[in-house]
């Protein structure tokens, strides 16, 4: 498999919610980690899905150590833009007044689109942070991305912010995020689940962006696919088998009764895998298997990113 | 509950299935004699299809129910839907308030217009109800249903648009603009300078263009404002009727029920009618418990690659998403006790692919009880 993944600086992961982005951003980072990398991940809610999977108390806006090269940050809108106007008035007394007063609660939920810029611009520093060596202090940016259908106008902030603001340092600000987003250097990981509804819109995305030209798509991800070890469907199979194993015929039916009501949703599942893997010839699709509901999130995410390894090394 | 609504608005976060929730409630009417409409956001491709519509339009469509014939369903009232756009409801609406063509042109072309309509959040939402309001004003539905917009928090679609009204209104902006006229509202005079300091700093991060755009849009927005003002009050007193009913749809994940509770718990401080949650996605059960013993017994009997071991192991699996299912059911439950809360539980399809009405009808009928 072609290392799609390598030399990107920043991965952005969106999909339909619910469809497991913030666990998937982990196995992602794990398997960057493996293999060498120093992952920084990043998400941009206040409610720390992702950092909970690794149980990290972090501050919001800081860069927080899940292990040694290993980087883990919230940046929540609102957070960042108070942290931005913190640096641009220096003095911490009028900073903090200033954060505090009800003016700056309403302008700062109205203002528009600064809270926005201020949290996608975090991106740019943390790409351009590098270490005593020269070398990049985070590679690749891992970002937990909004859901679908807020993911276009969130990489668009910069943009819309540039409409609006036509001079000035915030418009510099904006062409600068906007250039990093629009480089070759970003990319998007867009995950699914294995039913049509959600291949459909998928699919429907993937036009949306390649619309949009760039940042490119790298990947599609099929989550929690149940029929993914399953070779035969065929369910008279199954009764020979169970056949000659299970003396007692209540129990051989009661188990029979199962594997039919599983390969009904089975074969419905591997068609709609199907349908997309000849729906989509330029990028890699990639299955990932359903892991049991007993385990946590962290172990999840550990059995998860061995599927990531060859986007990444290129080995097959 | 007895009463029949003449609404149901349907909230939750992305991924339960809210859509297809919605058209399930709107079919549930439809067969039950009603005039039904389903107001839909951004509906897949996928469901219009397997209501018969290529496309969904901003108009109320029908939906052609002659093939509900096939599923042996007789048909008695009738259904419509329709697909929400945000930007022409916003249009449309300020089109009616502004007291000529000129000054409606001047606030569609403005920027910060744009943004506003666009791209803050809540505009979707509260353009939802707009379009419900006027909906219900022009149309003689005996039942609308509401898919709200799809996001990370349900209560997002509750507060959105009194932030948004809250920003029109907002004498903060005008105060932005012309900084001198009511300084007093800060209110601490001695730390007068410190907002002064961000009027500067805005003034020169933004640039003067930004600024006119800003003054531009208040000064017209000024004229239309007091009929957006009591347009949101018959809005906001028609969403606190008896007739309106909110309904949460969840999923058995864990962090949509514990999205279900935080929900409940906050949304007594609205002026809703909250009636229940309908549980989506649910996984049967496949296994009795003899069977499923059984099944573990034979697969420490196999090879590791055997394909009936792979497939017992799966099968296992599932149904241990069932078990886990009843579990997130059953924590969600013993949350909220409270008499006036309907459960509704709907299966994950398992036997039938998405592709014709008739599986809306088997949602359906899972849901009658919605329709009162």
């Amino acid at each position: 498999m072609k290392e799609t993944l390598s030399g990107k600086r920043v991965l952005f992961v969106t999909g339909k919610g619910g469809v497991g982005k913030s666990i998937l951003s982990a196995a992602l980072g794990l398997s960057f980690r493996r293999a060498g990398h120093r992952p920084l991940l990043v998400e941009f809610y206040p409610d720390k899905r992702l950092g909970n999977i690794f149980n990290i108390k972090a501050q919001p806006y800081q860069e927080t150590a899940i292990e040694k090269d290993f980087t883990y940050i919230n940046i929540s809108p609102a957070d960042a833009l108070a942290e931005y106007i913190r640096r641009q008035l220096v003095l911490d007394v009028i900073s903090k007044f200033v954060i505090n007063t009800k003016f700056y609660r309403h302008f700062s939920s109205t203002a528009p689109g600064l809270k926005e810029l201020v949290a996608v611009g975090k991106l740019y520093d943390l790409e351009k942070k590098r270490d005593d060596e020269g070398t990049s202090l985070y590679d690749p940016i891992i970002v937990d991305a909004p859901q679908l259908g807020k993911f276009v106008p969130f990489i668009r902030t910069p943009r819309s912010v540039m409409d609006m603001f036509r001079i000035g340092p915030v418009r510099k600000e904006a062409e600068k995020v906007n250039g990093l987003i629009l480089s070759n250097r970003c990319s998007v990981i867009m995950v699914s689940t294995p039913d049509e509804m959600a291949i459909t819109e998928a699919l429907e995305a993937k036009k949306e962006l390649s619309s949009m030209s760039k940042p490119a798509l790298s990947a599609i991800i099929v989550n929690m696919a149940v029929s993914n070890r399953i070779s035969i469907t065929d369910t008279g199979y199954y009764a020979t088998r169970l056949q000659e194993i299970a003396g007692n015929q209540a129990s051989r039916d009661g188990i029979m009764d199962a594997v039919k009501m599983f390969m009904t949703y089975a074969t419905m599942e591997k068609k709609a895998v199907r349908g997309l893997n000849d729906a989509v010839q330029d990028i890699p699709v990639l299955t990932l298997p359903f892991i049991g509901m007993d385990d946590d999130e962290l172990s999840i995410a550990e059995s998860l990113s061995a599927h990531f390894d060859p986007l990444i090394t290129g080995a097959p | 509950m007895n009463e029949q609504p003449e609404v149901i608005v349907c909230v939750g976060t992305g991924g339960v299935g809210k859509t297809t929730i919605s058209s399930a409630i709107g079919m549930a009417g439809a067969l039950r004699g009603k005039k039904t409409l389903v107001m839909t956001i951004d509906p897949a491709k996928r469901l219009a299809q397997s209501m018969g519509i290529r496309e969904l339009k901003n108009v109320p469509t029908p939906v052609p129910l002659r093939s509900l014939q096939q599923c042996g369903q007789p048909i008695r009232g009738s259904l419509d839907a329709m697909i929400l756009e945000t930007q022409t409801t916003f249009d449309n609406l300020i089109r009616k308030y502004s007291s000529s063509p000129q000054k409606a042109d001047a606030i569609l072309n403005n920027s910060y217009y744009h943004y506003v309509s666009g791209e803050l959040a809540g505009s979707e939402d509260y353009m939802a109800m707009e379009k419900l309001y006027e909906i219900k004003k022009e149309y003689d539905y005996d039942l609308i249903v509401v898919d709200t917009p799809p996001a990370r928090h349900a209560i997002n679609f509750l507060t959105a648009p009194n932030r948004l009204i809250q920003l029109i209104s907002s004498g903060v902006l005008k105060w932005l603009i012309r900084p001198s006229a009511s300084v007093s509202m800060i209110g601490f005079n001695i730390l007068n300078r410190a907002p002064q300091k961000i009027v500067k700093l805005l003034k020169s991060y933004v640039g003067l263009e930004i600024v006119e755009d800003l003054t531009e849009f208040f000064s017209e927005f000024n004229d239309l404002y007091s009929g957006f003002k009591s347009r949101a009050k018959e809005v906001n007193a028609l969403l606190a009727s008896p007739r309106v009913q909110f309904y949460m749809v969840t999923a058995p994940t864990r962090d949509a029920v514990d999205e279900a509770i935080y929900f409940y718990s906050i949304m007594k401080e609205y002026e809703i009618n909250f009636a229940g949650f309908i549980v989506n996605k649910i996984h049967p059960p496949l296994y009795n418990d003899a069977a499923r013993s059984k099944s573990g017994r034979i697969i420490s009997t196999l090879d590791q690659d055997d394909p009936l071991r792979i497939t017992l192991e799966e099968t296992l699996a599932m149904d241990s998403i069932a078990i886990n299912d009843q579990a997130l059911i059953a924590s969600l439950r013993a949350k909220v006790r409270s008499q006036k809360i309907q459960y509704y539980l709907s299966s994950l399809i398992m036997d039938r692919e998405l592709t014709n009405l008739c599986t809306l009808v088997t949602i359906a009928q899972a849901l009658d009880g919605v329709i009162g």
